[in-house]
C-alpha cells in the first residue's frame, strides 16, 4: 500500500479538482477520499480530479466539512485528498445510502448492507462512514451500521462553514445531502484507531436513571444539572450556553468507565433540571462530569497519537485519516492549527487528511489492540492510521 | 497570482494557423485544464459542439469575420472576430488574450476566495456580536440584581445593627447573625461563626448548607464560593484578644459586592463585641473606684492594740456617718477595742445631723464596751455647736489626738 495526500486552497471547482489529481496522478491511486469545504460545484471538481489524475477508475468518497487539514497545509476553504493505491491487495466498496433523515438507523443498515454485498465473501476489515449531520445528529446511524458490520467503523458528521445550512456526503461526482456514505475497506489491510477528547473527570460517577434520547434527566437521584452542579460544587442557575463544549459527560456501560464515550451539553437552559446532549445517554449508563480546557484538548490529541505511535504498532502507518469535532475548532479558535500541528509532530511525513465534523465515530482500542464497540462521541478526536500487515519477511 | 497554466492552442480545423494543433475533437480534460485559444472558420458549429461546456471553458474562440468584434460564450469564454490577415499572428494575438485571461481568472479565484472569508468572517462575528449582545444583556441583568440586592442588603444590616442587635445578649449574637446572613434578602446558602480556642476552633452557630463552612485552617477551602473573615476584641483584663471567624458560602459564587458586604458586617459584629467590652470594662472600674472611696472615707487606724483613731475628713452626710458608724462597730467589736478617738480636725463643717450621728455612735460604743473620745473640735465647729445648743457633756473631748493619747495611755 502507498498513499500520498495533496490539498488546493483554489476557489474553482475543477481547478481545485485538477490540482489535487495533479499531484496524486503519480500515485495512481485507487481511492482518493476527499475532504472539502461546502461552497464546491462537486460534478466540476470531480472532472477536474480525474483530469488531474489522468483515469477515471478511481473511487473517491469523501464529504465536506468546516475546512480540511492535510500533511502541509490547514484552511478554512479549499479541499484536501488522500489518494490510496495497492495495486488490488485492498478492495474498495462505496456506497451512499439517501434519505437518511426518514429512518437513519434503517438507512445506515442498508448503506452497511450494500458494503457486505458489495464485499461479498471478503471481511470487511475497517470501514468509514460519512453522513449529513443536519440530518441526523446522533448515533442511530452508528447503530443501524453496527448491525450489519462487525468490523471497526470509524468516521465524523459532514459539516458546512458553520452555518449549518447544508452537508455533503461525496461519491465520485455525487454530492448528496440528507445522505449516509460508507467506505468499507477488504483485503490487505493493517490499522489503528484511536480517539480521545482530552476532558478531565470531576467526581465520581452516577447511574443514569431517567433520559430521553438526547435529554439526560436524573443521575443518581438527582436532576442531571443539579448533579452536574454539584460535582463541580457550583449553583446550577450559573450554568449558560457558554459552558457548551467545556462540559463533557463520559458515558459507559459499567462502573469501572471503560470504552467510555463522550458527550457533551448542548442546552443547559431547561426548567426541569434536565440538560440537552448532542447525542443520547442511555439509562443505566454510568456518567462522570468531565471539564476541558484548550490545553486539555491538545493534550487530547497528543494522547491519541501516543497511544498509536509508530513503535508500538504491529505495522508500518502509511496513511492516516482524522476526524475533529468542529466544536474543538470553536473552542481552541487561533490554536486550532495546532492540533493538526500535533498530529504531523507525532507522524512525521505520513500523509495524512482530516476535517472538522459536528460528531465523530470511532470505537475505543484497547490495550491488547482489540476494539469496542463502535461508539459516537462529540467533540473528540479521532485518528485512523492505515498500512499494510506485516509479512514474516518484512518484519523487523 | 496564481501563474496560470500553460495555454494551449487548438484549432479544430486542418487549416491551424500558425503556432495552433490541429486537434479535430479535443476532449473536455485538454479543453478545461487550462486557458485555451480555439481557432474554427465555424464558431457557429463549435458553439453548439460544445454546448453547455462553453460555461466552463476559459479563453477565447477566434474566429474570421469583423476585427476586434468580440462576443462572451461564457464567464471566462469570448469568441473574437480577426481579420485574415491577423492570421498568421495569431499565436501572439492570442497569446496576450490568454495571459490577461489567466490574470484575470486568478483575480477572480483571489476574489471570490476573499468574499468567501468575508462572509465567513460576517457570520462570525454576527454570531459573536450575539454573543457580546446577551452577555451584555447578563452584565446588566446582574447589575441590576446586585444593586438591588446591595440596597436591600445594606438597609437589612442597618436595621439588624440599629434596632436587633442591640436587643440580643453576646451569647446568642452569633446565632442571630448566622440567621440574618442565610435569611432574605442576603440569602448565603450557609453561614457559620467561630471563636478561637485552646483546641483550636470551636462553632458558635451555623446555619444553612454547611459542606464547605468549616473553621479557618488549612483545610479550608479557597475558591470564590467561600468566603471568611475574621475580627478580634479584647477585655482590659485580657493578655491575649479573642479571635471570631465569620465564614459565608454562596454556591452561585461571591463577588466583590458580597465580600465588601461581608466585611462591613463583621466590622459591626465586631463593633458590637468591643462596645459590650468596654462597657463591661467601665462598670468594673466603677465598682472599683466605689469601694476605693468607701475604704478611704472610714479610715480606721489601730493606734495601740485596743485602741483606735478615726480621723474624720471633709463633710458628713447622713449615708457617710452611716456607713462610718456600721464600720467603726464592726472593727471594735472583731478587734476587741476599748478605746476609740473620732477626730474632727479634718472636718469642714458640722450641722445637727452629724453632731446626733457622733453622739449616737459614741453611746453605742459605749454600749459594747468601747469608750469613745472626740478630738480637734475647732472654734468655728465649737460656736456651730454652741449656737446650735448641742450639748456634749456626756462625750469625752479633748483639744487634740496627741492629748488623747497622751490623757489615755498615761492613765494606763
Amino acid at each position: 500500500m502507498r498513499a500520498h495526500s495533496a490539498s488546493s486552497t483554489k476557489l474553482d471547482s475543477y481547478d481545485a479538482g485538477f490540482e489535487v489529481g495533479r499531484e496524486l496522478a503519480e500515485l495512481a491511486p485507487e481511492l482518493v477520499v476527499v475532504f472539502a469545504s461546502i461552497h464546491y460545484d462537486f460534478v466540476d471538481f470531480h472532472e477536474g480530479l480525474v483530469d488531474g489524475l489522468g483515469r477515471e477508475d478511481v473511487e473517491v468518497f469523501g464529504g465536506t466539512g468546516d475546512g480540511f487539514f492535510e500533511t502541509r497545509a490547514a484552511a478554512d476553504i479549499g479541499v484536501a485528498a488522500l489518494g490510496i493505491a495497492s495495486a488490488g491487495a485492498l478492495g474498495v466498496h462505496v456506497h451512499v445510502e439517501p434519505e437518511l433523515g426518514a429512518d437513519s438507523r434503517a438507512v445506515a443498515r442498508r448503506a452497511a448492507e450494500a458494503i457486505a454485498r458489495s464485499a461479498g465473501e471478503a471481511p470487511v476489515r475497517l470501514a468509514m462512514v460519512l453522513y449529513d449531520g443536519l440530518e441526523c445528529g446522533d448515533n442511530r446511524v452508528v447503530e443501524g451500521i453496527n448491525e450489519v458490520l462487525d468490523c471497526p467503523v470509524f468516521g465524523g458528521i459532514t459539516s458546512d462553514d458553520r452555518k449549518m445550512e447544508r452537508s455533503l456526503v461525496i461519491h465520485r461526482d455525487q454530492a448528496r445531502a440528507n445522505a449516509v456514505g460508507l467506505l468499507g475497506l477488504t483485503g490487505e489491510l493493517a490499522f489503528a484507531l484511536g480517539v480521545e477528547n482530552g476532558a478531565s473527570a470531576v467526581g465520581a460517577s452516577g447511574v443514569v436513571e431517567a433520559a430521553t434520547g438526547n435529554t439526560l434527566e436524573r443521575i443518581e437521584g438527582l436532576p442531571a444539572i443539579e448533579f452536574t452542579a454539584k460535582r463541580l460544587a457550583k449553583d446550577a442557575s450559573t450554568f449558560t450556553n457558554q459552558d457548551i463544549g467545556v462540559l463533557n459527560f463520559e458515558c459507559a456501560s459499567s462502573a469501572d468507565m471503560a470504552d467510555p464515550q463522550y458527550r457533551s451539553v448542548s442546552n443547559w437552559q431547561r426548567s426541569d433540571g434536565a440538560l440537552e446532549t448532542f447525542g443520547p445517554v442511555e439509562v443505566g449508563q454510568h456518567v462522570r462530569v468531565a471539564l476541558v480546557t484548550s490545553d486539555e484538548l491538545l493534550a487530547g490529541a497528543r494522547s491519541v497519537l501516543d497511544a498509536l505511535d509508530r513503535e508500538r504498532l504491529d505495522f508500518e502507518p502509511v496513511a492516516g485519516l482524522a476526524i475533529s469535532c468542529a466544536g474543538r475548532k470553536w473552542f481552541l479558535g487561533q490554536r486550532y492549527g495546532e492540533e493538526a500541528e500535533v498530529i504531523r509532530d507525532n507522524l512525521p511525513d505520513l500523509p495524512f487528511i482530516g476535517f472538522p465534523s459536528l460528531g465523530e465515530i470511532a470505537p475505543r482500542r484497547r490495550a491488547d489492540g482489540s476494539y469496542s464497540t463502535n461508539l459516537f462521541h462529540n467533540v473528540s478526536l479521532v485518528v485512523a492510521l492505515l498500512g499494510r500487515p506485516r509479512t514474516p519477511d518484512r518484519a523487523p | 497570482m496564481t501563474k496560470p497554466a500553460a495555454h494551449r492552442y487548438l484549432s479544430m480545423e486542418a487549416d491551424a494557423p500558425p503556432g495552433f494543433e490541429h486537434l479535430p475533437e479535443p476532449s473536455r480534460r485538454i479543453l478545461r485544464s487550462g486557458p485555451i485559444a480555439l481557432w474554427s472558420r465555424d464558431p457557429a458549429g463549435v458553439e453548439r459542439r460544445l454546448g453547455p461546456l462553453l460555461s466552463k471553458l476559459r479563453g477565447v474562440l477566434l474566429c474570421p469575420g469583423e476585427p476586434r468584434r468580440k462576443t462572451q460564450l461564457g464567464p471566462e469564454l469570448w469568441r473574437l472576430e480577426v481579420s485574415e490577415a491577423s492570421v498568421p499572428v495569431l499565436a501572439e494575438l492570442a497569446d496576450a488574450w490568454l495571459e490577461q485571461s489567466a490574470q484575470v481568472h486568478a483575480l477572480r479565484d483571489a476574489l471570490g476566495h476573499r468574499e468567501l472569508e468575508l462572509a465567513r468572517e460576517r457570520h462570525d462575528r454576527s454570531i459573536l456580536a450575539e454573543k457580546l449582545d446577551r452577555e451584555t444583556q447578563s452584565l446588566r441583568d446582574h447589575l441590576a440584581a446586585r444593586t438591588m440586592w446591595t440596597t436591600e442588603a445594606m438597609a437589612s444590616l442597618v436595621n439588624f445593627g440599629a434596632q436587633g442587635i442591640a436587643d440580643i445578649d453576646t451569647d446568642a449574637l452569633p446565632t442571630a447573625a448566622v440567621s440574618f446572613l442565610t435569611s432574605k434578602p442576603l440569602t448565603f446558602s450557609g453561614a457559620a461563626m467561630y471563636r478561637a480556642c485552646a483546641e483550636g476552633w470551636e462553632c458558635l452557630a451555623m446555619a444553612g448548607e454547611a459542606d464547605r463552612l468549616g473553621p479557618p485552617g488549612a483545610d479550608a477551602p479557597v475558591d470564590d464560593t467561600v468566603f471568611r473573615q475574621n475580627f478580634h476584641y479584647s477585655r482590659a483584663t485580657d493578655r491575649l484578644p479573642t479571635q471570631y471567624a465569620v465564614v459565608v458560602e454562596r454556591r452561585s459564587g461571591l463577588d466583590d459586592a458580597d465580600a465588601a458586604f461581608l466585611v462591613l458586617f463583621t466590622d459591626l459584629i465586631a463593633a458590637h463585641y468591643r462596645a459590650r467590652a468596654l462597657n463591661a470594662d467601665l462598670a468594673q472600674a466603677s465598682a472599683q473606684k466605689d469601694a476605693l472611696i468607701a475604704e478611704l472615707s472610714t479610715p480606721i487606724i489601730q493606734v495601740w492594740p485596743d485602741m483606735v483613731c478615726l480621723p474624720i475628713i471633709g463633710s458628713v452626710d447622713d449615708e457617710r456617718a452611716m456607713q462610718i458608724t456600721a464600720e467603726l462597730l464592726d472593727a471594735v467589736a472583731s478587734r476587741q477595742i476599748r478605746e476609740v478617738i473620732i477626730d474632727f480636725t479634718g472636718l469642714s463643717t458640722m450641722d445637727t445631723n452629724t453632731v446626733h450621728h457622733f453622739t449616737s455612735l459614741a453611746r453605742a460604743l459605749g454600749l459594747i464596751g468601747a469608750h469613745c473620745i472626740l478630738t480637734g473640735i475647732t472654734p468655728a465647729v465649737a460656736l456651730t455647736l454652741a449656737s446650735l445648743g448641742v450639748e456634749l457633756s456626756d462625750v469625752e473631748t479633748l483639744s487634740s489626738v496627741q492629748a488623747a493619747l497622751a490623757t489615755r495611755l498615761g492613765a494606763r
